[in-house]
């Protein structure tokens, strides 16, 4: 097996070194009772797997490239672990905080609902608390009395763009 | 890595872009996650095929699995950014809100300026539309289907031994 496919088959397993990564220091954080929210500790398992992903990256193929050849070498692997990562950590935010995944977990252990018993589960008033709550956490926000502030502007940046290409896309 | 997987890419990312925004603008699919599903994977089989005959070779050359891998990945982040691209993730909306006001809101402030239907029932119609819940005579259970798409999401919450997410 060449040293590129080995390094190909690396990338294609990164998101389950990556969910390795995070079930370990999940537990470790639910053991040790570190309080972080879970997204932070995603976050880090996410910067964890950047740094084992370079490190085998190199052993197996990057050591091996001439100059130029290594510059293109490392953007690919940054880019097809950025775009696994992303995806990995989109999906463990679903499991969150997604209100399709909410709904239907509680359908699944109840087997079956009343229409009007599913509404009241998403009041809308703790639906936003739980929000403020995380982008505090995430650092997002700030809360000065009881007003919040932009803190950080990455995820508003993002909001930004996503609304531009909602236009876009005409939704 | 050869120049040409990135140019290859980015020609494959580009087209497909360009066929998702006609569709949507033209007429928006009811299944959006099948639709961009065909839309970001079906370009990759035509080009892994059109590939295959321009190389001349019948074995899978090693540059074509850099392409291969490097689109999976950008397109399944753009795939799983899209929801809340369409749902209005009200985290972002709250973002926004707060943006726009130099003195900063309060939580009841934020509360009024939310439409009630961004936070509930567009979901319930989404959940009902992808046929992943079923109505009946007032009451509201999961198809197979959409025992099957939360199932992944239970086994990953019971691994990193966390409680189910609050929503």
């Amino acid at each position: 097996m060449s040293a590129l496919l080995r390094f190909q088959l690396l990338l294609v397993f990164s998101p389950a070194i990556l969910l390795g990564i995070h079930v370990l220091a999940n537990r470790a954080a639910i053991f040790f009772k570190v309080p972080l929210s879970s997204q932070i500790v995603a976050l880090l398992s996410v910067g964890m797997g950047y740094g084992v992903i370079c490190f085998f990256s190199w052993e197996i193929y990057l050591k091996c490239l001439t100059r130029v050849e290594l510059w293109s070498g490392v953007v690919y692997m940054l880019l097809v672990y950025a775009g696994f990562s992303y995806s990995y950590f989109h999906i463990f935010n679903m499991s969150e905080t997604a209100r399709r995944i909410k709904i239907l977990s509680d359908l699944l252990i109840a087997e079956s609902l009343d229409q009007p018993a599913v509404k009241p589960q998403l009041a809308a008033t703790e639906q936003i608390s739980l929000r403020l709550e995380r982008l505090l956490a995430l650092g997002q926000v700030r809360k000065s009395g009881d007003r919040y502030f932009l803190r950080n502007r990455c995820l508003w940046f993002a909001a930004v763009i996503l609304m531009w290409f909602r236009r876009v896309l005409k939704l | 890595m050869p120049a040409f997987v990135f140019f290859v890419e980015f020609a494959l990312l580009f087209v497909c872009f360009l066929v998702h925004i006609v569709l949507w603008r033209w007429r928006r699919p009811r299944n959006h996650g099948a639709a961009l599903g065909v839309i970001f994977l079906l370009p990759l089989v035509v080009a892994t095929l059109f590939l295959m005959i321009f190389l001349q070779t019948s074995s899978f050359p090693e540059n074509l699995f850099s392409i291969l891998l490097l689109h999976l990945s950008v397109s399944s982040a753009y795939i799983l950014t899209y929801p809340a691209l369409e749902g209005l993730s009200p985290s972002l909306l709250c973002l926004l809100l707060i943006g726009k006001e130099r003195t900063g809101l309060t939580a009841k402030e934020l509360r009024l300026r939310f439409d009630e239907t961004i936070l509930r029932e567009q979901k319930m119609q989404d959940l009902l539309d992808s046929g992943l819940i079923l109505e009946s005579e007032g009451k509201v259970c999961v198809t197979e289907r959409g025992k099957r798409f939360v199932r992944p999401f239970l086994l990953l919450r019971r691994l990193l031994g966390l409680p189910l997410g609050q929503g």
